[in-house]
């Protein structure tokens, strides 16, 4: 029975390679003309349950679908092998246009070059590959946020505490980073910028602690707490690269009975609703807007104009749009 | 009678290979569903059904043997990683900014995938003698190598993702037959049809044939069966149980160092993420394809029908438009029904 | 080797009336897990099975329907 089946299969097969032997797809862009719809936009993102991202991609669909596309978004669950077919995938569908969250910025080389040869308007989103990589096509635009600005914003937010971050009074601000995924472009700037930002005002500090969180809110907790047990009163900060981390190393603190704002201080990036709801109940120093809504407009935005034909000249390919600061005093603003 | 046994023999056939047909009948839904853009039934899905599905074909066989053998082996997904990252830190443009090997000259892919199958294949030795000579269950041995890989990997790549690859890498996943040059000349250029077959087929192809050849036309083969149907009684006939067990960890391995090897080139980069439960599909592609998980069964032809259906299926459903979290549960539920109908198989068997 | 088949004889003799339950040392693990199944009528299995066709079924039919609709 088995080879029969086998034999079926394979009859099968040399049929559709005949049979498709003449037709190209991807020259046939009909994408679903008949209904006098735009088409599909074909989203794809590096990881599902990221908290960032899930904001996001909800914004672009609810964007995309308001403007009369219809949108397929898939997950690459942090395979860059996996992520790589789907984009073979929708390329074969048709899909007129391809918003990417690459999973690793450092295999953008093959993903650009798919699109190229696909010819198809692409937008990274959220993980920006260098400029030389993106100079290889001229239909393809990053839309983002510049990592060292929230980096930046993190540390002016210790800034605008009363003692400026020292709470024990010895001269220095001792803190512990936890970070994002080291690969990460914005993992890398967060963690450089928001201690800049502090040198930068005069400040003297010192890292008692850098750990990798991976974005993850068990991790942060974990982080924390370890950190905590070892270096007790002398954390002064707890800087965070996201909100995810730092409401677990959250819990961590008040575990460990120490209280935020009094004797401790914790921020974060990205303005999650729970993170909001910390700062508003003091329990975070702050955060930063990592303004999911508004990098969606754009990258929407930007999307159109590939559509409309607009190409982007190497070294004008990165589109930022800018972060902003949470603190208790606007937290109601974003809620 | 004759009734009898004709529902019988259509339930059988039914039984034994519903997910084959589940499937069939959801790329026909598919094609249905979406015959306004007409794009399903083409070649370009085709060569990419056929491109998906070759590296995860190569590491299919390789555990197959495990499998047949009444072992497992879960390192598989984490060994494919680590192939990847030796071949990407082999295998990085000479002017790459973030090279990982500064000191290494350059290196044709050829070379690269030799030395990479070769550094694998000293794990899946590791594996077999612990297996064999150690007699730690395969399901604990290779999970224990698992987390081992993984750590190496972590100290070898320090965590780094790499990409930079050389162009003529990259393109062993991209490239068809007609690119192909030997001294300037591309013989398959002008031939239609062929030129079209992806440098994947083709490894995929040569892997298919040896092991249908090492199964079926090998003392080596014949050995394999034998301690999958029997272990003991294989051991009286003077079937020398350590040494096939050995040659079939380190055969796997070195398929995993293929696969990797291929998986970085299709990804264009590699991680110690890469690879990370590989060997789940690898397993239920061998199990909805009949390579039994109690052992003693299995052909190439099946392995080759499991990996195509679980392809399919992500084909159809990213098609379909499916949520991806759809799409997770109605994966797992073919790997149930794949072990449930095995299980079956087994207990009506005795 | 005479002396081998010798002992072997009698234990095959015994083979065929123990057919019922294989000898749990001979299993690997997986075996052992499947054998636990065999107080099991077939028919439950095969109920089981049918309930997770029609699950991937329904799965695929909600995910298409959604997409549709979405």
């Amino acid at each position: 029975m088995k080879k029969i089946i086998a034999l079926l299969l394979s009859a099968m097969m040399v049929m559709a390679l005949f049979a498709g032997c003449g037709s190209k797809p991807t020259d046939d862009k009909k994408g679903g003309d008949g209904d006098g719809d735009k088409g599909t936009i074909g989203v794809c993102i590096y990881k599902f349950d990221d908290a960032f991202m899930t904001t996001y991609r909800n914004n672009l669909e609810e964007i995309l679908k308001s403007k009369g596309y219809k949108v397929s978004v898939v997950d690459g669950n942090n395979d860059q092998n996996k992520q790589n077919e789907q984009i073979d995938t929708f390329i074969t569908q048709g899909v007129k246009a391809l918003i990417i969250n690459p999973v690793m910025t450092s295999a953008a080389d093959s993903i650009i070059e798919k699109v190229k040869n696909a010819d198809i308007p692409t937008v990274l989103i959220n993980r920006e590959p260098t400029a030389d990589q993106m100079a290889a096509y001229d239909k393809l635009v990053y839309v983002g946020c510049d990592a060292a600005q929230s980096g930046t914003f993190q540390g002016e937010l210790i800034l605008d505490t009363p003692n400026k971050g020292d709470i024990n009074g010895d001269g220095k601000v001792s803190y512990i980073m936890i970070q994002g995924d080291p690969e990460n472009i914005d993992a890398q700037l967060r963690t450089e910028y928001s201690v800049k930002a502090l040198k930068d005002a005069g400040v003297t500090v010192e890292e008692l602690d850098l750990q990798r969180g991976d974005w993850d809110r068990n991790k942060g907790q974990e982080i924390a707490q370890n950190d905590l047990a070892k270096f007790g009163d002398q954390i002064e900060v707890v800087f965070c690269n996201n909100d995810d981390m730092a409401i677990g190393a959250l819990q961590s603190i008040q575990a460990a009975g120490r209280t935020v704002n009094e004797d401790i201080y914790l921020v974060g990036v990205d303005a999650l609703d729970a993170a909001l709801n910390e700062v508003e109940q003091g329990n975070m120093t702050g955060t930063v807007l990592n303004d999911a809504k508004g990098q969606a407009t754009k990258a929407v935005e930007c999307m159109e104009e590939l559509l409309g034909g607009k190409t982007y000249a190497s070294g004008e390919q990165s589109v930022y749009v800018d972060y902003v600061k949470v603190t208790p005093d606007n937290v109601k603003d974003f809620k | 009678m004759d009734k009898k046994l004709g529902v019988k023999s259509v339930t059988k056939f039914l039984s034994n290979n519903a997910i084959i047909i589940l499937i069939f009948l959801l790329a026909m839904f598919t094609a249905w569903w979406t015959r306004e853009q007409n794009t399903f039934l083409t070649f370009g899905n085709f060569s990419n059904l056929v491109v998906n599905m070759s590296p995860r074909f190569i590491i299919a066989c390789g555990v197959s043997g495990c499998l047949i053998t009444k072992g497992t082996d879960l390192s598989a997904g984490r060994q494919v990683g680590l192939a990847a990252c030796l071949a990407a830190m082999l295998l990085q443009q000479m002017d790459y900014s973030a090279r990982m090997l500064t000191w290494l000259p350059d290196i044709p892919w050829g070379i690269a995938m030799v030395i990479v199958m070769a550094i694998m294949a000293l794990f899946g030795a590791v594996n077999g003698c612990v297996v064999a000579f150690l007699k730690v269950p395969p399901f604990i041995a290779t999970l224990g190598m698992q987390t081992i890989v993984y750590g190496l990997c972590s100290i070898i790549t320090k965590n780094q993702p790499m990409g930079g690859y050389k162009d003529t890498y990259r393109g062993v996943a991209s490239g068809r037959l007609r690119d192909f040059s030997i001294g300037g000349v591309k013989p398959f250029d002008p031939i239609p049809g062929i030129r079209e077959i992806p440098y994947l087929l083709i490894f995929a192809v040569i892997v298919g044939v040896f092991f249908w050849f090492l199964y079926n036309k090998t003392r080596h083969g014949k050995y394999m069966y034998a301690i999958g149907g029997n272990e003991s009684a294989a051991q009286v006939a003077g079937v020398n149980v350590a040494a096939t067990l050995i040659r079939i960890y380190i055969l796997a391995a070195v398929m995993y160092g293929l696969g990797g090897f291929l998986v970085g080139a299709k990804a264009g980069g590699a991680s110690t993420a890469t690879g990370f439960g590989y060997e789940l599909e690898a397993i239920a592609a061998c199990t909805i394809g009949g390579v039994s998980t109690n052992g003693g069964v299995g052909k190439v032809s099946g392995i080759l029908v499991g990996v195509l259906v679980f392809e399919a299926l992500k084909i159809c459903l990213q098609f379909l438009g499916v949520d991806p979290a759809y799409t997770f549960v109605a994966q797992g539920l073919v790997i149930i029904v794949a072990v449930a109908l095995d299980l079956r198989k087994y207990l009506a068997k005795k | 080797m005479d002396g081998r088949q010798d002992n072997q004889e009698p234990r095959l003799e015994q083979d065929p009336e123990r057919e019922g339950r294989p000898d749990p040392s001979q299993l690997s693990a997986i075996e052992r897990l499947y054998e636990h199944f065999r107080r099991v009528p077939l028919r439950y299995l095969d109920i089981f099975i049918w309930v997770c066709v029609a699950a991937l079924v329904f799965v695929v039919a909600m995910g298409v329907v959604k997409a549709r609709s979405g």
